[in-house]
């Protein structure tokens, strides 16, 4: 409101709103920051075997750690590659990360694109048979708790050390979480909201498109962010274990020799690539379920937290 | 003998004739007058029966050898207690569950399935939350192929009708839970059925917004002279509404009265001794003697 | 899935037909499986048989194993480990969850502080600070222990901290109506309530950490299925692999299953 009177800042209100929530978050940012170098600097100092400190400072990481980046870079684009004898550059640490990430964000988004579509059709096309259902619901249980990431070794062995691989692996998880959640979404549709269409004269066709599809708008929405959340551990995994390209590739080499910073540096960078697809996602998809009832009370909660995504559900 | 199954089959409106009759003919013309009615929508059970199959295995007959006709333009309603039979009449005529014997006709044709030509306003909230108020209206008219103009135009009438226009844009969680009867109301209406079926269809609202409602179905039956199939366990609700009042208790009708109360039916003509007696008579088929609120305790039920 | 929800074809016929169509599903799994053997070369992918017969044969002892010196000689003494670490690991942290999340949703402001905190937590993949575990503690038994630990408290907190706030706040009121002190109302009202959604993050969290358990072994661990993954597949020994596999899966089907018989032991009023 424009002509709300102006106060003065008392000290109660100051202190008001030092606890407000949104304040509460910043502070828990400043803490942890503030905890770790404290942790670095006082707690744990000790040099690990590689000559880096076990527990690096932040402004380790950010200078050494990222200058050390460039190390993955295989030269071109105005930076040379230190492993030819270059020196090590800012641009060169950037574009190193950079080219991994697009590698890694590559195969992400095909992995989890690709099983998410097989996974919507295959479940709606199974939802409409009773017999396909039950036909199939003892092995999709099955392959449902074969756990996804000792499956990593196998599609190394299928599909070699590719892009290929790592996609389709990707793809896999994510197929068989879309599709049990598909499934289960269509009979969790109200059987009063079918029986009006029927009594409406609604076709089978547009029972689908009208009213099955729409109601499963919410839940697929949810799979979509628990499918982005496993992708990401899934192309860490991929990664790690043989590619020629990624984050999870300058990870593993950085274990190998205990570089405990860049071990780190790209740890975070994981951390915040799949909390921003994450968050991203939420926002882009978040029309989709304007008309859904628990809209009105997030809408009025926003202020106040975020809807909480439970993982790998 | 066969057991009821909830019927899976497909509605069976494959003639279009109905969509060009509702595109064409169907105009506010079609609001004006009984009279104009002629199109014969008798609803006529003939010796249906209806048994469920419980989990455990048991059968269970919700509905046994019931003749009953409603005639064109009548109200019927339906009482009865809970768990008596009420909701799988309905659901008959409905075409929701298919008679385990006997057959159920509207007009001179035998019914198989759900259709558009028999409208339901269901006991659950059956409001698409994930279409806005007038989309959830013109439903059944987009499912009939209608275009858009004629659509819009009938759903803003019967909007008009129910007073929702000024939400004809919001989403149903937006409304209340009276608003969204209404809105089921004339998303019944708007698809112009020959019958209309309701199950109890205010029962969980409040005394003003039912009283409301119901003024809101007299209305809209007035204006159309539908037959209407209305369920309900309140016993002045049905003596507001109805021409007609069966009681149903243990699968057979136990009661089938006409009901020639003046209109409108306010205070007066509830309290006059025709009144009385027919409700009298209706509460004791319930199980309830008259007057004796008091003595709630004593009821053997 | 039509109005068919409202009833259940319970006769004894129908269901011989639902078990009969399961069995069928089985045999179409294990039909696909032994086909796609067929097709592919032994290098690549063993039948369902191989594969058992590998893992019976190898469960007490398995020549490659005990050379590599674990204290295990066999698939059977590797599974200890695995089970040992995920049990320990989710017990550990759905205790640290569950008390954690529901006292942080207690109060609206450590609520407020938390929840997004744990919510970003719990969309990152917490695969990849594993490295650093393995640096900072060493190809120790307890590494992936805590791996599995941490895994578990975020998300049964999450799990925790909704459950609390979904539970209608009357439940409590009625109880402190009736004058039960906090203790009595936390023990009473709260932990039951609370229960049932819980257990559905815990069947979760045990879910997931299979693989995460097995996945942090193949990176550095003194034992563990996901060592004896690694080493099968440094010997492309791809019968091997897939006998783990179905080890894994079929362990992690029986203590699912477990804990779904003691849930509805627990649970019966729901
Ligand atoms: N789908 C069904 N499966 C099994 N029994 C049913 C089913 N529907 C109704 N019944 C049984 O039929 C009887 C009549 O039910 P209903 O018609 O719903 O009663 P009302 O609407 O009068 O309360 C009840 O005993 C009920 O248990
Ligand atoms: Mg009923």
């Amino acid at each position: 409101m424009s002509n709300a009177p102006v106060r003065p800042l008392s000290p109660r209100r100051l202190a008001g709103s030092l606890i407000s929530p949104v304040a509460l978050r910043l502070e828990m940012v400043v803490l942890l920051a503030v905890t770790w170098e404290l942790v670095a600097h006082y707690a744990v100092t000790r040099i690990g075997t590689s000559g880096e400190p076990i527990f690096p400072s932040l402004e380790y990481l950010a200078k050494d750690s990222f200058l050390q980046m460039s190390n993955y870079w295989s030269g071109g684009w105005g930076a040379p590659s230190p492993g030819n004898g270059g020196t090590q550059t800012y641009l060169g640490a950037v574009l190193a990360l950079a080219s991994a990430s697009f590698a890694s964000f590559g195969r992400l988004f095909a992995g989890v694109g690709l099983g998410f579509v097989l996974g919507v059709v295959l479940g709606l096309a199974v939802s409409a048979s009773k017999a396909a259902r039950s036909v199939l619901s003892s092995p999709v249980h099955f392959l449902r708790m074969v756990p996804f990431l000792a499956l990593a070794p196998l599609f190394e062995v299928w599909f070699g050390k590719s892009d290929i691989g790592a996609i389709v692996f990707i793809g896999y998880g994510s197929l068989v979480v879309t599709f049990v959640g598909i499934v289960n979404a269509v009979g969790l549709v109200p059987a009063v909201q079918l029986a009006r269409a029927r009594t409406e004269g609604a076709t089978r066709r547009q029972i689908y498109r009208w009213v099955i599809l729409p109601s499963i708008v919410p839940a697929m929405r949810a799979t979509i962010l628990v499918i982005i959340g496993l992708g990401w551990t899934l192309d860490v995994a991929a990664e790690m274990l043989g590619a020629q390209s990624g984050l999870g590739v300058i990870m593993e080499y950085a274990l190998r020799f205990a570089y405990t910073g860049r071990v780190i540096l790209v740890s975070f960078v994981y951390l915040v690539y799949a909390a921003a697809s994450f968050y991203a996602v939420q926002w882009l998809t978040g029309w989709a379920i304007r008309w859904h009832p628990s809209q009105a009370k997030a809408r009025r909660r926003r202020r106040f937290s975020v809807k909480p995504a439970l993982a790998l559900k | 003998m066969k057991t009821a199954r909830i019927s899976s089959q497909k509605s069976e409106d494959s003639d279009s004739s109905q969509a060009a009759n509702i595109s064409a003919g169907r105009t506010t013309g079609a609001l004006q007058s009984l009279g104009d009615r002629a199109p014969n929508a008798d609803v006529r059970l003939d010796a249906v029966s209806v048994t469920f199959m419980r989990s455990n295995g048991d059968r269970v007959t919700a509905i046994e050898n019931v003749d009953l006709t409603v005639k064109t333009g009548e109200l019927l309603c339906v009482i009865g207690r809970s768990g008596e039979g009420k909701t799988t009449l309905l659901n008959v005529v409905a075409g929701l569950v298919e008679p385990s014997e006997g057959r159920v006709l509207v007009g001179e044709r035998e019914i198989h399935g759900t259709g558009a030509d028999r409208g339901v306003i269901f006991q659950g909230d059956a409001v698409y939350p994930w279409m806005r108020v007038a989309d959830n209206v013109g439903f059944g008219l987009r499912v009939k192929g209608v275009r858009r103009p004629e659509r819009e135009r009938v759903v803003d009438e019967y909007l008009e009708l129910v007073g929702l226009s000024h939400v004809a844009k919001s989403w149903p969680r937006e409304l209340s839970g009276g608003m969204r009867s209404r809105v089921a109301v004339a998303s019944v209406f708007a698809n112009d059925p020959e019958v209309l079926l309701a199950d109890e269809p205010f029962g969980a609202l409040d005394y003003v917004t039912r009283r409301r409602l119901q003024g809101v179905m007299l209305d809209l039956w007035q204006r159309t002279g539908k037959t209407i199939l209305f369920v309900t366990h309140d016993v002045e609700e049905a003596l507001l509404l109805a021409t007609r009042i069966i009681v149903v208790g243990g699968g057979h009708v136990l009661d089938d009265r006409p009901v020639n109360l003046a209109r409108p039916r306010d205070e007066e003509v509830l309290a006059s001794s025709e009144a009385v007696e027919t409700r009298r008579r209706l509460l004791s088929y319930l199980g309830l003697e008259p007057g004796a609120g008091s003595a709630v305790g004593q009821t053997n039920e | 899935m039509q109005a068919a929800s409202t009833v259940r074809a319970g006769n004894s016929h129908s269901r011989v037909r639902g078990i009969l169509l399961r069995l069928a599903g089985v045999g179409v799994l294990l039909g696909f499986w032994q086909l796609m053997a067929v097709l592919l070369p032994p290098s690549r992918l063993v039948g369902p048989w191989n594969a058992v017969s590998d893992l019976v044969h190898h469960y007490n002892n398995d020549p490659l194993i005990s050379f590599f010196g674990f204290s295990a000689a066999g698939y059977g003494g590797l599974m200890y480990f695995t089970v040992r670490n995920v049990i320990v690991g989710v017990a550990v942290g759905g205790l640290c969850g569950v008390v954690g999340g529901v006292a942080l949703a207690r109060t609206e402001r450590t609520r407020a502080a938390t929840e997004p905190a744990l919510v970003t937590l719990g969309t990152v993949p917490i695969l990849a600070v594993m490295p650093l575990f393995v640096i900072w503690f060493g190809v120790a038994s307890y590494t992936s222990v805590i791996l599995v630990a941490l895994y578990t408290t975020i998300l049964l907190a999450q799990y925790a901290m909704r459950a609390a706030e979904n539970l209608p706040p009357i439940y409590e009121a009625r109880a402190k109506t009736c004058g039960a002190r906090m203790g009595t109302r936390v023990i009473r009202v709260l932990v039951p309530g609370v229960m049932p959604e819980i257990l559905g993050g815990l069947r979760v969290a045990l879910a997931f950490s299979w693989g995460l358990e097995v996945f942090a072994e193949t990176l550095g661990a003194p034992s563990g299925l996901g060592q004896g993954i690694q080493i099968l597949s440094n010997t492309d020994n791809v019968q091997g692999i897939l006998a783990i596999v179905l080890l894994i899966a079929a362990v992690a089907l029986l203590v699912d299953a477990l804990l779904m018989a003691a849930a509805r032991l627990l649970f019966r009023w729901r």
